[in-house]
């Protein structure tokens, strides 16, 4: 065999690399990997949030992202289900402030490369979403008027707001003041980020063709990344860089929430942001040329999307669980499990053909686990310059 | 981002010669000059049916998985050359999975058969079939052209 594998490099001295790192990958495969990087991509200010990016809001979000006082009980802040040390999620299979919602708290990692926010879409801009949980009775509990009094009445609190804003709090309406503290809250989020990873590495040396560079990439890796772009088809929809088509589908996860209660995932997300004040085509947008608002200008609510959840990214995955919309799934290996056991009976399968149940051996699915747990790096924040659990 | 043009489905084939267009299309177009020239522009992708000529091109013109374009629809008439094009409706569908994109463009006219379709958005790697529905003097037709979107 060797001499076999001799006779072949010579003949395409081009695989030398790939045949070093000993898993062979088509020029499909490797095209495909290449689109998951380079990592970090470019993740400029948003334009609806005339604070994005800003130094001084990025602090006064940062100290609102902790502070209880966006409660209504004083007991909770956004940490409390957003928590660093779980790589912003909390760890719980559905997360609990006040109250206990219906869905597993996402992580809060490169936000800026989203187009949708929460499992359903609801919200079109990161500072639109950061409200809904300040006026969930489940989750803070509070209201545009009491956030108003609230700041009002710190007075450095309220000396920071017009520092940052430029207007007083005195003369601000609790509506622009609820929207101007989530833009702050939007400003210091969007510094939440990613580091490279092993994966970012190994796709970097296969783009150069460093092959001493790929064989330090772990084997099983190698294995679980080729059945990824492969057989898997995972990469068709965990796409790019963040591993993410920013889109919604139905994995066939159920969405009863109860026997007589249904989670209407991205169709009553589309209901909720086509008729929400927030949104990048109201008033409370700050880009006049409304450059970001396609998607909600063109979104459609079709039936299909009963039951269709966001596409989570896979970066930073093994620090998330649980898994999926309602946390039913605890480890990565149940995921995997999941895809390879499609029920293949579900309901709603027919606008999710390119779901069948993938037949994944043991070993594959192994493999696919130590992959996914490859796209793990350091968590930045303030472009990389302090660490947000500091 | 490669785009792989195989043309198939109702629209028939894919005609590049200008030539040909010239001799057999030219005399029965409304806006024959207009019309003409763009057809032949090698920026334009053409289908035809038996009474419609149409040709398109992207804006911009690669399309990229995830990223929002347009289309820009020039429409010959053949043997309706006294109807004008009342509108064109574009959309797009992916076969082999069952189901199409998740915006809905707006199409508006833009000069004598010319349309400009905003709000298209391909979410996924893999063959497209991108739909014309010309409306014109109550009857309807269908141009449809498929392609692979790659990763």
């Amino acid at each position: 065999m060797i001499w076999l594998l001799g006779i072949l490099l010579l003949w395409c001295p081009q695989l030398i690399p790939q045949a070093l790192a000993q898993v062979m990958f088509s020029d499909t495969e490797v095209r495909t990997i290449l689109r998951h990087g380079p990592w970090p991509p470019a993740m400029p200010p948003d334009p609806s949030n005339r604070v994005s990016g800003h130094a001084a809001a990025i602090a006064f979000g940062r100290q609102l992202f902790f502070d209880t006082r966006l409660s209504r009980d004083h007991q909770h802040s956004c940490a409390t289900c957003h928590q660093p040390v779980h790589a912003f999620t909390d760890g719980q299979q559905q997360s609990a402030a006040i109250a206990r919602v219906d869905r597993n708290a996402l992580p809060l990692l490169n936000l800026r490369l989203q187009r949708w926010f929460g499992w359903d879409g609801k919200s079109d801009s990161l500072w639109a979403q950061s409200i809904h949980p300040i006026l969930d009775a489940r989750e803070l509990g509070a209201s545009a008027d009491l956030i108003a009094t609230r700041l009002r009445t710190d007075t450095r609190l309220a000396v920071t707001y017009t520092q940052v804003f430029g207007t007083s709090s005195a003369t601000d309406t609790p509506e622009t003041i609820l929207v101007n503290l989530a833009k702050a809250l939007a400003a210091f989020q969007e510094t939440l980020r990613t580091g490279r990873t092993p994966f970012d590495d190994f796709r970097d040396a296969l783009a150069q063709g460093d092959a001493a560079a790929m064989a330090r990439y772990p084997q099983a890796a190698q294995r679980g990344l080729q059945i990824f772009v492969g057989k898997g088809q995972c990469s068709v929809c965990h796409f790019g860089p963040n591993f993410t088509n920013g889109e919604f589908h139905d994995i066939g996860i159920p969405f009863f929430v109860t026997p007589t209660r249904v989670d209407q995932g991205r169709y009553g997300g589309i209901a909720l942001v086509q008729a929400s004040p927030y949104n990048l085509l109201g008033p409370f947008s700050d880009d006049p040329a409304r450059t970001t608002a396609s998607p909600t200008r063109y979104i459609q609510q079709l039936h299909r999307h009963w039951g269709e959840f966001r596409v989570p990214s896979l970066r930073q995955v093994a620090q998330t669980s649980p898994y999926m919309h309602n946390g039913s799934l605890p480890s990565l290996a149940d995921v995997v499990r999941h895809y390879a056991e499609l029920n293949e009976e579900r309901p709603h399968t027919e606008g999710e053909r390119l779901l069948q149940p993938l037949h994944l051996t043991p070993d594959e699915r192994t493999d696919l686990v130590q992959f996914l747990r490859t796209l793990c790096g350091p968590i930045l924040s303030y472009d990389g310059a302090r660490d947000p659990a500091e | 981002m490669g785009l792989e043009a195989m043309s198939q489905g109702v629209g028939g084939t894919i005609i590049s010669s200008a030539i040909y267009i010239a001799l057999w299309y030219g005399p029965m177009l409304t806006h024959a000059s207009d019309c003409a020239l763009r057809i032949q522009a090698p920026s334009y992708t053409r289908l035809e049916s038996q009474a419609l000529v149409l040709a398109y091109r992207f804006e911009p013109p690669q399309l990229r998985v995830g990223t929002f374009f347009a289309v820009d629809v020039v429409v010959c008439t053949g043997t309706h050359a006294a109807q004008p094009i009342a509108e064109v409706l574009v959309d797009a569908h992916m076969p082999a999975h069952g189901h199409g994109m998740n915006y809905r463009p707006q199409s508006v006219a833009i000069g004598p058969g010319r349309f400009r379709a905003d709000g298209l958005m391909l979410h996924m790697p893999g063959r497209w079939e991108l739909r014309f529905d010309v409306r014109s003097d109550g009857q309807q037709t269908r141009l449809s052209h498929t392609f692979e979107l790659q990763e």
